[in-house]
């Protein structure tokens, strides 16, 4: 391979697209859209993100303004969490319309989390939203097949394939010439995300970490996409065979095959109802034990264990408040329930997302947009950490009130108490830290290795085209 | 020509195999759906059956029943609703409500998958939007085109009026396969479930019209003396456009000029009013509760520190003064669903995937509809239990199981 011939090749080519005016509009077209989209998304992560501080403000004014009360008032008054706008989620938003943003943590239950801005949207939702990682992920290789479908096939149509051949360009040159053409038309294209990345940079090393994952993921899916356009460009008969065999693919690797495999995913494992989960919950408990019950078998034996070790016979001689105490054992029970009927939703919905996942190996564009969520941290691994995090804290926060109810109030006439409202400021309430880009791990991995695979596959391709066409 | 005629023929068959293939797959999501509301509706059922035999024979504590019964209340589907799945695939199909503060449990229960919804469904609605414009184009872009690129075009020229009349003619019969190959499976499950027809002429309408639009476009778009290739890029473009682009785009600046922070501000004000009910007189929880009930008013006045009566009326008091709230919520929410109609004008692709969610009831509407349906339910199941509370009568195995059920069709 000369590099003179393919530098020649490359510049040949991007001469022929700058004087073709139907390219250029289609050019200008697309970076006025990617510029649109990483605009209006990031403004829509920023207003989301400021929407949930006031929210998470507001609700941090009404814990604050709390009066002296009793212990359990406090549990039932309970606590909003407001899920935090990851940096990238203006790239990629992934599941953030679609997720509950904000969850109300209380005593006795876990809640699920409510207000998804689907839930509040028009029938345009089912076109999705226009981001930059759909633009890259969906247009961008719709561009490349308009550009790349007649760079071989054209040369071939006007029966100049031969004379080019003849003239001493060998088919390696022409093939990877026209390749590298190509991917620098698709590299152009993540300008705009290698500028979020330099931001990110500025900003944490963590979200740094995240954009490089991102840019490597979409400079192989280019890659790939450059790759096959070529191939199919440069082996089929004639220039517009090419583009409807390009136009095929796309159509079943960027349209169809997504929703065809969350479908079929979905329908695979079935995931209960909420209420379904509650009533198991509350049946569940109910046969452990029943608290409010004086003759369940259960806080019977509490209550004599309890008794026997402080060596008093009445539960009014306690040091402490048996009604408190009561509490603090229903909610380690209630949190243990909820936990695995909650692992065991969580784990269905995370058995739908591998079952996309590996109908990924079929399809790198399924790949690049599970990597692109999970490296974005706007995937169902970083919303289910967002759940778990919110259950510790609820779990952690309702067990410090239940403690200050056994310690700071008496059994006797326990409901007429109250206690100071400072109490409520030392209440461990720590604010929710979203995870790095570690807890997708396994995903990351995945989703690499099977773009590399079809990076291989491509490239190996284009060998197999350069070959076919050398001899003929 | 031959190769290009089992092009023709290929996309076709495949048409028809998604149509057909997204019937079933959008008839099954409401199966599951339908599935998931029965099961739900007959586990609250048996509980409630269950609660309602502990009742011993002189009757109960109609405060302890109300506080502690669900009631199901079910999202609603017809015959039709598997053409388009819409809101479906992430509204819950049943919640369950008692007779607690409303807005504390309205907007309970979305959980779903979030990676599946965001990705869209495949049913009927996605391949006719979708898909149907590009068969149009593959069929329509190279009418004319292919004349000329097979060296014919110039025989066929010598006669223009023929040549305006060959192209209609083509265009027509291919548009008209397009329509069959999408449609005929659709037909064909109509028939062998015996659905409702009237819907069924809606949805043929609407998909003539489209089929109409998009064989047009692909016409005009695909001159005799341009290449087909470029005919097709040509088509191709404005699919992206009118399919892709301007419908994403238009739900971003909908969603950002028309913000809706009501949703959250319900929950955090409702918890407010409700939890700091207990901090204040109960003197002023009754007076907001007797401003609607004022048939309560003169019922023995609550002197201990806990009473149901008082712990259902500032429950009420809490939904009352949250009313302009949920209003205001309701309100922008409609004005989401407005603006995004407004924009159908702009794109067919906007109008038809709105037509066909009409048509399913896939559609905000029915959420609100049914949200206000769980309100009247609410209101009635609060009325049915207020005289026992605020009489403090018992309640008797016989009156706990009368009290209203929801019923979701009642209110369409």
């Amino acid at each position: 391979m000369r590099r003179s011939v393919i530098t020649a090749i490359v510049y040949t080519q991007w001469q022929r697209w700058l004087r073709d005016r139907a390219v250029l509009s289609l050019a200008v077209c697309m970076s006025v859209l990617l510029l649109c989209s990483v605009w209006l998304s990031v403004q829509h992560a920023r207003s989301q993100a400021e929407q949930r501080t006031v929210m998470q403000a507001a609700a941090q004014a009404d814990w604050d303004a709390q009066p002296d009360r009793h212990p359990h008032r406090v549990v039932h008054f309970g606590d909003f969490v407001y899920k935090p706008v990851q940096f990238f989620a203006g790239f990629d938003p992934g599941v953030e319309l679609y997720a509950g943003s904000s969850v109300y943590l209380e005593g006795h239950r876990q809640n699920s989390a409510n207000f998804s801005e689907a839930s509040q949207s028009s029938s345009l939702q089912q076109f999705g939203a226009l981001s930059p990682a759909f633009v890259l992920q969906t247009l961008l290789p719709l561009l490349l097949i308009f550009l790349g479908f007649s760079s071989i096939s054209q040369e071939r149509e006007a029966g100049l394939l031969t004379q080019l051949l003849a003239s001493g360009a060998a088919s390696t040159e022409l093939i990877v010439g026209q390749f590298l053409a190509l991917l620098s038309a698709a590299l152009i294209a993540l300008i705009p995300l290698v500028a979020l990345v330099l931001y990110a940079w500025v900003g944490s090393a963590a979200d740094a970490l995240r954009g490089a994952v991102l840019l490597l993921g979409y400079a192989a899916y280019a890659s790939i996409c450059a790759a096959i356009i070529t191939c199919v460009a440069s082996q089929v008969r004639s220039t517009h065979a090419a583009l409807m065999a390009c136009l095929t693919l796309w159509v079943f690797a960027c349209v169809a095959g997504p929703r065809l495999a969350s479908q079929s995913a979905s329908a695979a494992f079935a995931a209960p109802n909420w209420v379904e989960i509650e009533v198991a919950a509350e049946t569940k408990l109910k046969q452990i034990g029943d608290s409010h019950d004086p003759n369940d078998p259960y806080f019977a034996e509490f209550k004599r264990r309890t008794l026997a070790e402080h060596g008093v016979a009445r539960v009014e001689d306690l040091p402490f408040n048996y009604g408190g105490l009561l509490m603090q054992e229903g909610e380690r029970m209630t949190a243990e329930v909820f936990n695995t009927l909650n692992t065991e939703l969580q784990a269905q919905f995370a058995a739908q997302n591998q079952r996309v996942r590996n109908v990924a190996w079929l399809n790198p564009m399924m790949a690049l947009s599970a990597l692109s969520m999970s490296a974005a941290g706007t995937d169902y691994a970083h919303h289910a950490h967002f759940l778990r995090a919110t259950e510790v804290r609820r779990f952690a926060m309702i067990q410090a009130l239940n403690k200050i109810h056994t310690e700071h109030t008496t059994f006797v006439s326990d409901k007429d108490q109250r206690v100071s409202a400072s109490f409520w400021q030392k209440t461990p309430r720590p604010a929710y830290q979203a995870p790095g880009i570690g807890i997708a791990q396994p995903i990351l991995l995945q989703s690499a290795l099977i773009l590399l695979v079809w990076l291989a596959l491509a490239l190996g391709l284009l060998r197999w085209a350069a070959n076919r066409l050398a001899r003929g | 020509m031959l190769l290009r005629d089992r092009m023709c023929a290929l996309a076709l068959i495949f048409m028809f195999l998604c149509s057909a293939f997204a019937i079933h797959q959008g008839n099954q999501s409401i199966a599951k759906l339908s599935a998931e509301r029965d099961r739900v509706s007959a586990l609250l059922a048996a509980q409630n059956s269950d609660r309602a035999n502990d009742i011993p024979e002189a009757g109960a504590d109609a405060g302890d029943l109300a506080y502690y019964s669900f009631y199901a209340a079910t999202d609603s589907s017809h015959a039709w609703s598997f053409i388009a799945l819409g809101n479906r695939s992430f509204e819950p199909p049943v919640q369950r409500i008692r007779m607690l503060g409303l807005q504390g449990q309205l907007y309970d229960g979305q959980v779903q998958n979030p990676e599946i919804s965001a990705v869209g469904s495949f049913d009927f609605a996605f391949i006719a939007v979708f898909l149907l414009p590009l068969l149009c184009i593959v069929l329509g872009h190279n009418v004319l085109s292919s004349e000329r690129e097979t060296g014919r075009l110039a025989l066929l020229q010598a006669c223009a009026k023929q040549l305006n009349t060959l192209a209609l003619r083509r265009a027509c019969v291919r548009a008209g396969c397009a329509f069959l190959a999408i449609f005929l499976p659709l037909l064909g499950f109509a028939i062998f479930k015996q659905l409702p027809a009237l819907p069924l002429l809606y949805v043929m309408l609407a998909l003539l019209a489209y089929t109409a639009f998009w064989t047009f476009a692909a016409l005009w778009l695909a001159p005799a003396h341009r290449s087909s290739a470029v005919n097709a890029v040509r088509g191709l473009t404005l699919w992206t456009l009118l399919v892709l682009v301007l419908p994403q785009l238009g739900q971003m600046l909908i969603n950002q000029l028309i913000p809706v922070p009501q949703g959250k501000q319900i929950a955090l004000a409702h918890r407010q009013s409700v939890a700091s009910a207990w901090d204040i007189p109960k003197h002023d929880s009754f007076k907001v509760f007797f401003g609607a009930h004022p048939e309560w008013q003169n019922t023995a006045p609550v002197l201990v520190r806990f009473h149901w009566k008082w712990y259902f009326a500032f429950h009420h008091a809490a939904d009352m003064q949250l009313a302009k709230t949920v209003e205001d919520f309701e309100q922008r929410v409609r004005e989401r669903q407005r603006a995004a109609d407004a924009l159908a004008f702009l794109s067919p692709s906007i109008a038809l995937q709105a037509a066909l969610e009409i048509i399913a009831d896939s559609r905000i509407e029915r959420v609100l509809a049914k949200r206000k349906a769980i309100l009247e339910f609410h209101t009635q199941l609060r009325r049915y239990f207020y005289p026992y509370i605020f009489e403090e009568r018992l309640m008797t195995q016989v009156d706990f199981l009368k009290a209203p059920k929801f019923n979701v069709a009642l209110k369409r």
